[in-house]
């Protein structure tokens, strides 16, 4: 007799939920987690003692008497923008301002949509109030009470209230909202609230600012931390809010992907409109530009469109790949023996990556797109090529326009941009079938990787007059940022060679059997599956990158680092015998600070593109 | 399926092939005609996958010719390229790209080699996607769908390109027994609409149902074609007689 299992009716029934999971309080949670032993309870104690001790320290370092704080109040143009004339500030504020448009787009772009859990949205909320009531309580008032120091008191007082606030505000939205665990929030409801929550922060935190009365005695008087900046700070978080609204508009009238494309050629073409043109203002001289400049660059938009419409041409392929080898040849040429400089030269190099890469994605049907695109691409070339070719309207008493957090910024940024199409063409060699380029692959890698970072950076101030032709200056900035690149792009290359080993042949095969071409599918199927695998090790590199430009401060760059060291332990207050010399300690921990934040915004938002990007779950 | 007088659109001609050292064909002297189907069978290891591998260039041949279609295969790339935009292929592990979706998939070869418009491409790639029963799948990517709706995708990727030849190298063999059918009903269909067809199966019922020549390979070899309801009946080499008494 065989035995049989549950009828039909019993397989199409409805299956049984999860058993419930039991909720533990608070108190049986501590014993079970914390004191659940005589040894466990010994840790408990000795690890809460020290996370005590450590956090008094540094906590009654910051706010007890002996740091002058007033010298990073007081230093914050300094530490933003360095020299930057005063007078031409609103260059900066309009980079700024760019930026935090574009980011209000980039917001509504990826995931203006979504919704925030209520519920873990709260607990992030409570967490936070509950890390800085923790942190007012270790610090003890009473202490410092006694040592009557009002201004410390304050700080702390304003930090408990905002804790209890925030924790309280979130227990009671928790409490709401339990009967209806699926409640959400809209992301621009929390951008809202994060916007108004900035304003008032920058409007009514008080910080101490350091003043000197008429007899030259100093004191610290609380004041708002941007006291002349609060207008402007309040405009581009409101420029931000808008255009994120702005955006929402877009998606919902043309879809995100149109916004999304837009967006990442704004991003791209921003960094040198703000870098060449808006900071660093060159004084075009316009009429040379009409007598010389335009007819160069009509020349290359017609000659080069004629050459296109020949080069891309799929009847006569061989003779596409003569041509484009040629303007190769006659782009080398213009270096030597030619010599021909300036725009003419800088002109000819991009036709000829121009021509190289079109015959690949030319197509028959698009040859107008094509050539559009080739018009944009010189345009844009150009127009760039003649700003930075231009002197500045700067009068700068610096010896460069760009310092403090502007330039770490923009150091970064740059050399991370630059160092990244390098590194994936270093990693593609490595994995050609060509000896030559796989040698000269792993030898770039091997020699870069084999000597320290700051030995580069020693050499690219000392030793660089020996490697470029005489007569070739070079600003100190862009000798480091030279630097980095090549540095960063060894590093990057074995980080994405990774990823390419982990596509699988089948891939490409598939793509070539499909009669792709070689460049074809490396750029459409292997690149982005490779680079997508390895976001993780990518964004480690990032914050490291990040982090590095700060050696810079040992060759004489001032960026952030160098200030807080330098700049700022050696001023002094005229008109008085007041300085802040020695006051090491606090700008360091500024500093670190400003990284910290940086840092973990980026390791935040990576996060958040791999789960878009469902890295980890194929 | 093979019709009178139809002229030949693939000759190979004692086509060779090493790796390395080792020597995986050994000398395939063939014709297939236009519209005809081709089942390759034989044990692992005899051969079968190079031999169509070497159809398209996947593999390369280091002795013999292969011509397809009039165009004789050499190591110029512009000839490669236009051979294998007329030779599709579907593979066992069905390789399509993980991070484009069904209808990207679809449509990437046609915008990017043929230079379709994508409008025209994605109204092709639609079509398709019913001509395989799975038009309700486009925005999905391939690994969310099972086993035989992605090599379903993969068979419409190749044909989105109006391949003249289509070949299959295994294409049911990392599929469960209940989606097999549902492939193979697809190649039915292929074959019965007049496509010249190159395919590495063991699926028996496929060869019966349209096979126009069964060919067992081993050791490099072609060793006996024939039609498929002869060879299966009535095999006469020794070690097809072997292969056939594992599987029948």
């Amino acid at each position: 007799m065989t035995s049989l299992g549950p009828t039909e009716s019993v397989l199409d029934a409805e299956r049984e939920s999860p058993p419930q999971k039991v909720a533990i309080g608070a108190f049986d949670w501590m014993r079970k987690h914390l004191f659940s032993s005589v040894f466990n309870t010994t840790l408990t104690v000795i690890a809460l003692l020290i996370a005590v001790f450590v956090t008094r320290g540094i906590a009654g370092f910051i706010f007890g008497d002996r740091p002058k704080w007033g010298s990073v109040t007081e230093n914050m143009r300094l530490y933003m923008t360095f020299g930057y004339p005063p007078e031409q500030i609103f260059r900066v504020w309009l980079s700024v301002g760019i930026v935090f448009a574009l980011f209000g787009l980039t917001l509504a772009a990826w995931g203006g949509g979504n919704r925030v859990s209520a519920n873990r949205l709260a607990s992030s909320v409570t967490k936070l109030g509950g890390t800085l009531v923790a942190l007012a309580l270790v610090t003890g008032p009473f202490p410092i009470l006694w040592d009557d120091a009002p201004l410390s008191l304050r700080a702390e007082i304003i930090m408990v209230v905002i804790g209890f606030a925030l924790g309280g505000l979130a227990m009671f939205h928790k409490a709401r909202t339990e009967e209806q665990p699926e409640r959400t929030i809209s992301r621009t409801g929390i951008l809202a609230g994060s916007v108004v929550f900035f304003i008032a922060f920058i409007w009514l935190l008080q910080v101490p600012t350091p003043m000197l009365d008429a007899d030259g005695v100093y004191s610290e008087p609380l004041a708002p931390l941007a006291t002349t900046t609060t207008w402007p700070w309040t405009l581009m978080a409101v420029i931000m809010m808008v255009f994120f609204l702005l955006g929402g508009v877009f998606v919902d009238r043309r879809g995100e992907e149109r916004l999304r494309s837009v967006l990442v050629a704004s991003w791209l073409f921003s960094y040198p409109l703000i870098v060449f043109v808006i900071l660093r203002a060159p004084d075009i001289d316009w009429n040379q530009f009409w007598t010389r400049d335009i007819w160069i660059v009509l020349g290359f938009v017609v000659g080069g469109g004629l050459l296109l419409l020949l080069v891309a041409d799929p009847e006569r392929p061989e003779r596409g790949r003569i041509l484009s080898l040629g303007t190769v040849v006659l782009a080398i040429a213009m270096f030597w023996p030619l010599s021909i400089g300036g725009l003419p030269r800088n002109l000819m190099i991009v036709t000829a990556i121009y021509m190289l890469v079109a015959p690949s994605f030319a197509a028959k049907g698009a040859m107008k797109r094509t050539l559009a695109n080739w018009v944009a691409v010189v345009l844009i070339a150009s127009f760039f090529m003649i700003a930075m070719d231009t002197e500045m309207i700067l009068q700068i008493s610096k010896e460069s326009f760009l310092g403090g957090l502007a330039l770490t910024i923009i150091l970064a940024l740059g050399a991370l941009g630059l160092a990244f199409p390098l590194a994936i063409l270093v990693a593609l060699g490595r994995q050609s079938r060509m000896p030559i380029f796989r040698q000269l692959s792993i030898g770039y890698v091997e020699l870069i990787r084999g000597v320290p970072l700051i030995v580069w950076l020693i050499m690219a101030i000392g030793l660089f007059g020996f490697f470029v032709p005489t007569g070739v200056e070079l600003d100190k900035v862009i000798r480091v940022l030279v630097a980095f690149t090549i540095f960063w792009a060894a590093y990057l290359a074995e980080n994405i060679r990774g990823g390419l080993q982990a596509v699988g042949k089948g891939q490409t095969e598939a793509a070539e059997a499909l009669g792709m071409t070689a460049f074809q599918t490396t750029t459409l199927i292997v690149l982005p599956q490779a680079l997508r695998l390895v976001i993780p090790p990518i964004v480690g590199q990032v914050i490291t990158s990040f982090k590095d430009t700060s050696l810079v401060a040992i060759v004489g760059v001032f960026e952030l680092l160098n200030i807080a060291i330098r700049s700022i332990p050696a001023q002094t207050v005229p008109t008085s015998n007041f300085t802040f010399i020695g006051t090491v300690s606090e700008n360091l921990l500024f500093v670190a600070m400003v990284y910290w934040v940086f840092t973990y915004t980026m390791s935040r938002s990576s996060l958040r593109l791999e789960e878009k990007l469902g890295v980890g779950k194929r | 399926m093979k019709q009178p007088g139809a002229k030949d659109i693939i000759i190979a001609e004692d086509v060779k092939v090493w790796f390395d050292d080792f020597q995986a064909l050994r000398g395939v002297t063939t014709t297939v005609k236009e519209q005809e189907v081709v089942v390759l069978i034989g044990p692992s290891g005899s051969g079968k996958s190079t031999f169509i591998r070497a159809l398209n260039r996947l593999e390369k041949h280091q002795a013999g010719r292969v011509i397809i279609d009039g165009i004789e295969l050499t190591d110029e790339t512009e000839n490669i390229e236009a051979i294998r935009s007329e030779v599709g292929m579907v593979f066992q592990q069905f390789n399509l790209y993980p991070h484009l979706t069904v209808l990207e998939n679809i449509t990437l070869a046609p915008i990017w080699v043929r230079k379709t418009a994508r409008a025209a491409a994605e109204d092709q790639a639609i079509a398709l996607l019913e001509r395989v029963g799975i038009p309700e799948q486009a925005t999905k990517y391939p690994l969310q769908l099972s086993g035989g709706q992605q090599q379903r995708v993969a068979i419409a990727r190749s044909l989105a390109m109006d391949p003249k030849i289509m070949l299959f190298d295994e294409p049911t063999s990392a599929l469960d027994p209940e989606m097999i059918s549902e492939v193979l009903d697809v190649m039915v269909e292929l074959a019965q609409s007049g496509m010249t067809m190159v395919v590495v199966t063991h699926e028996m019922q496929f060869a019966r149902a349209v096979a126009d020549r069964v060919v067992f390979m081993d050791a490099g070899f072609f060793l006996e074609e024939g039609n498929p309801e002869e060879f299966f009946r009535n095999a006469q080499h020794p070690r097809s007689k072997e292969f056939l008494s594992h599987i029948l």
